[in-house]
């Protein structure tokens, strides 16, 4: 780039001429490397926003594709395989965490994994296990309730999945932690008559 | 100019930016496609998840009533339950559907559309139904198979939707689509079943189950000779769960300490054993090799008051409390599966007028009110009945005394009637066995009762001498009357088949003597003994030597067991009204699988 014609300047000048011809606004030299400072930083931002919102996404999949499948599972599934009603219920639970590939696991504190059977419109004819938090399935207690309030026929015994935590989207300006939830009813098919 | 025009040229100032905003958008585009054709895939997936939730439960709700109308509001209330946004389906009008369903039914879809969905059920779903042909990508045509079912016995859900897209639409991809289908089939009285060892019919009545004084009834684990869950073991023997069902609901009868499932004597038992292992198992006990658990088996009954032995369900007035607990029957049993393999037909709920004389008339606590079977159509009950008539000598038999044999047999100790092989009619008002009759093979009809008295030996099928059996198959046909057996009397009836009109009934007494009543080992009426028609209460008694074998059909009629002796095996499978054990009476009720009529467990098959 051409500087600009100018008197000759003394040499103090000169000096003060010379540091401050570098900040001329003509002179873009080192710009490239201060749009890039800052355009990455912006694309970084939205980078890191897509991939915790891909990630977050993906958790929504997994977790709601994990309830109905445990659902199903639990569907087929005839309690004297389990040989009690508790323990069918952690099992049920335990395949709705591992078909979740990872996103119903570990010791978040906004995570639950409720499994009930019952029949009705009545929450008292259900039983069902619930943990939350770092709780672990397998030891779960049997308790009196469902998972969320039963709209199927009401002779029909149903399996109930509800799984739920927190995502966390992360876009350094802005974060958010949205609620994933997958819920699932299925009518129970091994009644063992 | 021109040298200001090379200027521009050179001039590269804000290219970055150019080119960063370039691969960025490029860049945006191509993650947000991503993420919305990821999205429509997971849709895609948990939409087939709603369909074959719908589906299956509408598939189960076939089996128990084969009703498309009630399969209809099932799969309804599982959409409702499922897709979020969906909550009434109104537009889906399930009386549209047929209530009664066969070969010639047209398939009925009934479509809305509700939020973003576009829903639709279909029944019956026909052979040549779009429903049938398989969409995957690349998959090869799959046209409708045997396994694939009757068309009544299929419903189909299918799930259209459009998926609004996020950033795909800076692309000018505003919606993405996703279609799903499912068909379920329903099992309906065949395929996966299990046994049960005794089952009363009576919808409504109490003491349907009952054990008094000293009466016990064991409801045995069931011998499974060639099944074993796990098939690299080959097949293998295995022991299934004892199954005492009761398809009362109490409604009618039942007042202070009477109970559906009733057990009111010093020492009266009501256990059901199975595979070894349960948690409340009491003790064991050797089955043909194998362990059976006792208390590891299942009782069942319709009426509210389960678990735990609850009036009206239940009740235990002295004795010892059911082992294990009764629990709750989810839906009734019926005879459905009796009638399907001996009486197949399209309609259950009327009575044929050329058979009524021979058959009860139906009540609303006897109704049959059971789904039509699908084929083959193969009437083999109403055809024996038809065959044979109210009266006279059917076609291709003789007649007892037109051939010189007396109504009543009697005479000095050894007086042997050996009848030669062929078909009887034994046309006596009241036949009389004092001595020892053999009919030596064919079938016997007798017009009235048959008393057979202590001395008395009366064999059919059978050889003289050792009462070996003769033929795979016999039948006898009693149009009216009661068939009695002394105590002490003898009376072998080897792969017979035994028809008793609504006028004909059995009265076993117990004592010294030997009963041996085996069910035809091939044939229209393989593994069925007893088909009695009549309302007046079956006596059976504990023998000295006592061969029950097969299926004791008895729907109008209470079976009454009043044992003498302290143990009685009894591979037989008893469909009653009702069944009582009192007095000494030791009932053990253990058939073998394969010997016994199959009971569906009403479950789905997703096939498409």
């Amino acid at each position: 780039m051409r500087p600009p014609p100018h008197p000759v300047p003394s040499p103090r000048a000169h000096r003060h001429l010379a540091r401050s011809e570098r900040i001329l606004p003509g002179d873009e030299r080192g710009a490239a490397v201060v749009e890039m400072a800052v355009i990455s930083s912006i694309l970084m931002m939205i980078l890191l926003g897509i991939i915790s919102f891909g990630l977050t996404h993906h958790q929504n999949i997994s977790i709601e594709g994990a309830a109905r499948e445990a659902s199903r599972f639990g569907a087929t599934y005839p309690v004297s395989d389990a040989g009690s009603l508790e323990q069918w219920l952690r099992d049920v639970g335990q395949v709705a965490e591992n078909a979740a590939t990872g996103a119903m696991s570990g010791a978040d504190p906004s995570r639950l994994v409720c499994v009930a059977q019952g029949s009705g419109s009545d929450e008292a004819d259900f039983s069902r296990i619930r943990v939350t938090g770092s709780e672990v399935i397998g030891v779960a207690i049997e308790e009196v309730g469902w998972c969320f309030e039963n709209t199927a026929p009401a002779d029909d015994t149903v399996v109930q999945v509800q799984l739920h935590r927190e995502g966390w989207i992360e876009g350094i300006v802005f974060s958010m932690k949205p609620t994933l939830t997958g819920e699932a009813t299925n009518r129970f098919e091994r009644s063992e008559t | 100019m021109l040298d200001r025009l090379r200027r521009v040229h050179h001039d590269e100032s804000g290219t970055v930016i150019l080119v960063v905003t370039l691969i960025m958008v490029a860049l945006l585009l191509l993650a947000g496609l991503v993420i919305d054709v990821g999205g429509v895939r997971g849709f895609r997936a948990n939409q087939q998840s709603i369909s074959d939730a719908a589906a299956a439960a509408g598939a189960v709700t076939l089996a128990e009533t084969r009703d498309g109308q009630a399969a209809c509001n099932t799969a309804k209330a599982y959409v409702i339950s499922n897709a979020r946004g969906v909550d009434t389906l109104a537009g889906i009008d399930c009386n549209t559907f047929p209530v009664s369903c066969d070969a010639d039914t047209g398939e009925v879809t009934a479509v809305t559309v509700e939020g973003r969905f576009t829903i639709s059920i279909a029944f019956p779903v026909a052979d040549s139904s779009p429903l049938l042909d398989s969409q995957v990508l690349g998959a090869l045509p799959q046209p409708a198979s045997p396994e694939d079912g009757h068309q009544c016995e299929r419903i189909g859900v299918s799930i259209e939707s459009t998926f609004s897209t996020t950033f795909s639409r800076l692309a000018g991809i505003d919606t993405l689509q996703a279609n799903v289908h499912t068909v379920a089939k329903a099992s309906l009285a065949k395929g996966d079943a299990m046994p049960v060892n005794l089952l009363v019919l009576d919808r409504t009545g109490c003491q349907t189950i009952r054990s008094s004084g000293n009466g016990g009834i064991y409801i045995d684990a069931v011998y499974d000779p060639d099944e074993d869950d796990d098939p690299s073991n080959g097949l293998q023997p295995l022991l299934e769960p004892g199954l005492a069902a009761s398809d009362s609901d109490g409604s009618a009868g039942c007042a202070g300490s009477d109970g559906v499932i009733d057990i009111d004597g010093t020492n009266a038992v009501l256990r059901a054993d199975g595979p070894e292992g349960c948690t409340n198992q009491t003790g064991t006990h050797l089955m043909n090799g194998l362990t059976a658990g006792e208390g590891c088996g299942r009782i069942r009954t319709l009426a509210p008051g389960t678990p735990g032995c609850n009036f009206p369900a239940c009740t235990t007035g002295g004795g010892t409390p059911p082992n294990p607990e009764p629990t709750k029957l989810p839906l009734r049993l019926t005879r459905a599966s009796v009638d399907y393999r001996y009486n197949c037909k399209t309609d259950y709920s009327t009575i044929p007028g050329s058979i009524a004389w021979a058959t009860s008339a139906l009540t609303p606590a006897n109704a049959q009110d059971i789904p039509g079977c699908l084929d083959p159509q193969a009437t083999h009950i109403y055809d024996l009945i038809a065959t044979v008539g109210a009266g006279g000598t059917p076609t291709g038999f003789q007649s007892w005394t037109g051939a010189g044999y007396p109504c009543t047999v009697q005479g000095p100790p050894g007086t042997t009637i050996l009848v030669p092989a062929g078909n009887w009619q034994v046309d006596c008002p009241a036949f009389i066995v004092k001595r020892t009759v053999v009919f030596q093979g064919g079938n016997v009809v007798v017009d009235g009762s048959v008393d057979i008295e202590s001395s008395g030996i009366l064999a059919v099928n059978a050889s003289a001498g050792s009462y070996a059996a003769v033929d795979p198959e016999a039948w006898v046909f009693l149009r009216s009357g009661l068939l009695r057996k002394a105590g002490d009397a003898v009376l072998v009836m080897n792969n017979t088949f035994l028809y008793a009109s609504r006028n004909a009934h059995i009265e076993m007494a117990g004592g010294n003597g030997r009963l041996t009543w085996v069910a035809p080992d091939q044939g229209d009426f393989d593994d069925l003994a007893l088909w009695g028609d009549s309302p007046t209460t079956h006596l059976w008694a504990g023998q000295a030597d006592l061969t029950l074998e097969g299926v004791f059909f008895t729907p109008f009629a209470q079976a009454e067991y009043a044992g003498t002796a302290g143990q009685n095996q009894v591979r037989a499978q008893f469909v009653a009204r009702s069944l009582h054990a009192r007095g000494q009476g030791t009932l053990i009720v253990a058939p073998e699988f394969g010997r016994s009529v199959q009971f569906p467990r009403a479950e789905s098959a997703l096939i498409r």
